[in-house]
């Protein structure tokens, strides 16, 4: 399925950008992969070297440790491939008509929501911290007039350069829905 | 004297290794079907496809040799009476 299908487009409807949350965001999931994929080696150091290296030359013990440790591994591999999906589907879609929030809040929680370009009525970017400042990556808050009040989109790179672009879309579409 | 056959330990992975590729296929299938495919995360799917093959490749090379109908004891009674007598024999009172 393309995402042209997905957002079920229009005939007039053209794709402006797409934005996504800020590659560098993922960086403390990737981190964090890594410290536990050393973890078993830790353990396997210490059990080797205390009274308990006895149990890991059994027949049961070697295979209850080989054992536990493929599961270990092949649970974080899922728990990093889940985080990587749930961060991946978070996708702003932006076209000459509307703007589609797709945020995938987790494996089996996924939530569209669909607002026309007329109705923003403001939008403001925040780059706030550390990191967002060196990589150039924040939040833009859209103010609305219809039923969703606020619209977010969340880290996503040059907010500043993005917040422009929908104001001059935005008011492209006001003129056309204001025409007699 | 609970005592069970270490295939017992075989089955339960085998249950695992299902869930596992179940979840596997689902976030698979979340990117597929989202039409959200990129290089990105084709680099991503490959790598931890080939972690997973390689980390089950590993299980079954280094268990290859295992006789699966030796049995496993789980809880024997003697050892919570030695764990007792050791406690009782080692009270210290101050």
């Amino acid at each position: 399925m393309s995402l042209r299908s997905l957002i079920k487009q229009k005939s007039y409807e053209k794709v402006m950008f797409t934005a996504r949350r800020h590659p560098i965001t993922f960086v403390p999931y990737v981190i964090f992969f890594l410290l536990l994929l050393i973890v078993p080696f830790g353990l396997y150091w210490l059990l080797n070297n205390s009274s308990l290296s006895v149990y890991l030359i059994t027949p049961t013990g070697r295979t209850l440790g080989i054992l536990a440790a493929s599961v270990y591994f092949l649970s974080i591999f899922l728990f990093f491939y889940t985080n990587f999906v749930t961060f991946h589907l978070d996708v702003w879609i932006v076209t000459n008509d509307r703007l589609l929030d797709m945020e995938q809040k987790s494996l089996f929680d996924r939530v569209i929501s669909e607002l026309d370009l007329y109705q923003i009525q403001d939008a403001t970017s925040e780059i706030s911290g550390f990191f967002p400042s060196i990589f150039n990556y924040g939040n833009i808050s859209l103010q609305t007039a219809g039923a969703i009040d606020r619209f977010t989109f969340k880290n996503v790179a040059n907010p500043n350069k993005l917040r422009e672009l929908i104001l001059d879309l935005s008011a492209e579409d006001k003129k056309y829905h204001e025409k007699p | 004297m609970l005592v069970v056959p270490l295939y017992t330990l075989l089955i339960a992975y085998i249950t695992f290794l299902a869930i596992f590729f179940i979840f596997f296929i689902t976030n698979l299938l979340h990117i597929l079907l989202t039409g959200t495919t990129t290089f990105f995360s084709l680099i991503i799917t490959f790598i931890i496809l080939a972690l997973s093959i390689l980390t089950i490749y590993a299980t079954w090379y280094y268990l290859q040799d295992t006789i699966w109908t030796q049995t496993i004891t789980l809880i024997d009674i003697n050892w919570l009476k030695s764990l007792l007598a050791n406690f009782t024999s080692n009270r210290q009172y101050f």
